[in-house]
C-alpha cells in the first residue's frame, strides 16, 4: 500500500519536497519505514551519503504519536520521520 | 546598559492583547513575565543571516499537553501562559518564540516561564537550519527522540 510520509529537519536535505510516497504494509515496523525511505532516495538519485546514520537516530510518528520500534505503523495514520530535535 | 523611564503615563503592554491574557486582568494577576527568543547574530564568518525553524505542529501540540500536565503538578499556584512559535525562515534580530506567563505573584510567573522554555528545548519536535551570507545552509544536530531525555520538566 502506498503511504504518504512527511520528513522534517535535516531529512529535507535528502527528500527535497519534504514528503514522499512509500510502499508500506500496515504491518510494517519503523525500521522498514527507514529502509523504504533510503530506497526512495536512491531510486530518485538523491544524495544518500549520511542518510542512513540520521535515520538510525530518527523515530517514526503516526499522527501525533511516536511509535515504538516493535509497533506496526497500522492503517490510515499520517506518517512522519523525525530526526534528532533541536528544541525551540 | 539599563534604559530607564520614570513617569506617570500608563505603561504599554500590547502583548497582553496579542496573547489574549488581558482577560485575566481582574483575576488577581500581579505578575506578567515575558520571554522572547531572538535569532542571534553570532560573531562568526561567514555571518549568520537567518534561521529556518521546521516543526511538526501536531506533535508540538501533543507535547504541550504533556508539559502543561507536568507543570501543573510542579507549580500548584494558579498561573496561565501563552506561547507563540514562528516557523519558517526568521531573520537575525527577529523573534522566533515568545512565552508569556501570568500569576498572582512573581515567583510562579518566573518559574513557569523558565520551565516552559526548558520543556520546549527538551521535548519539542523543532528543527533549525542556519543560513549564512555566503549562501550555505546547515541543519543543526540535536537530541534523538530514541534516547531518553537527560532531565524531566
Amino acid at each position: 500500500m502506498t503511504r504518504s510520509v512527511e520528513v522534517f529537519g535535516t531529512l529535507r536535505s535528502f527528500i527535497f519536497d519534504g514528503e514522499c510516497r512509500l510502499q508500506l504494509a500496515d504491518s510494517a515496523l519503523p525500521e522498514e519505514v527507514r529502509e523504504a525511505l533510503v530506497a526512495f532516495a536512491r531510486a530518485r538519485e538523491h544524495v544518500t551519503s549520511g542518510l542512513r546514520a540520521i535515520l538510525d537516530r530518527s523515530v517514526i510518528a503516526a499522527d501525533d504519536r511516536i511509535l515504538r520500534e516493535d509497533e506496526p505503523i497500522g492503517n490510515g495514520a499520517i506518517l512522519a520521520i523525525l530526526p534528532p530535535v533541536c528544541g525551540g | 546598559m539599563i534604559t530607564l523611564h520614570v513617569g506617570q503615563a500608563p505603561l504599554d503592554l500590547p502583548v497582553l492583547e496579542s496573547f489574549g491574557l488581558e482577560k485575566y486582568g481582574d483575576d488577581g494577576v500581579g505578575a506578567l513575565v515575558i520571554f522572547a527568543g531572538v535569532v542571534r547574530r553570532a560573531s562568526q564568518s561567514p555571518a549568520l543571516t537567518a534561521m529556518t525553524y521546521d516543526g511538526h505542529p501536531r506533535l508540538i501540540a501533543r507535547g504541550f499537553e504533556r508539559l502543561e500536565h507536568a507543570l501543573r503538578e510542579q507549580q500548584p499556584a494558579a498561573w496561565n501562559a501563552s506561547v507563540q512559535f514562528r516557523l519558517g525562515r526568521v531573520p537575525v534580530g527577529a523573534a522566533s518564540l515568545i512565552i508569556a506567563t501570568i500569576s498572582a505573584h512573581r515567583p510562579a510567573a518566573y518559574e513557569m516561564n523558565r520551565a516552559i522554555l526548558e520543556g520546549i528545548k527538551l521535548y519539542s519536535p523543532i528543527w533549525k537550519c542556519e543560513h549564512f551570507e555566503d549562501g550555505q545552509n546547515t541543519w543543526l544536530d540535536g537530541r534523538s527522540l530514541r534516547e531518553p531525555p537527560r532531565e524531566t520538566p
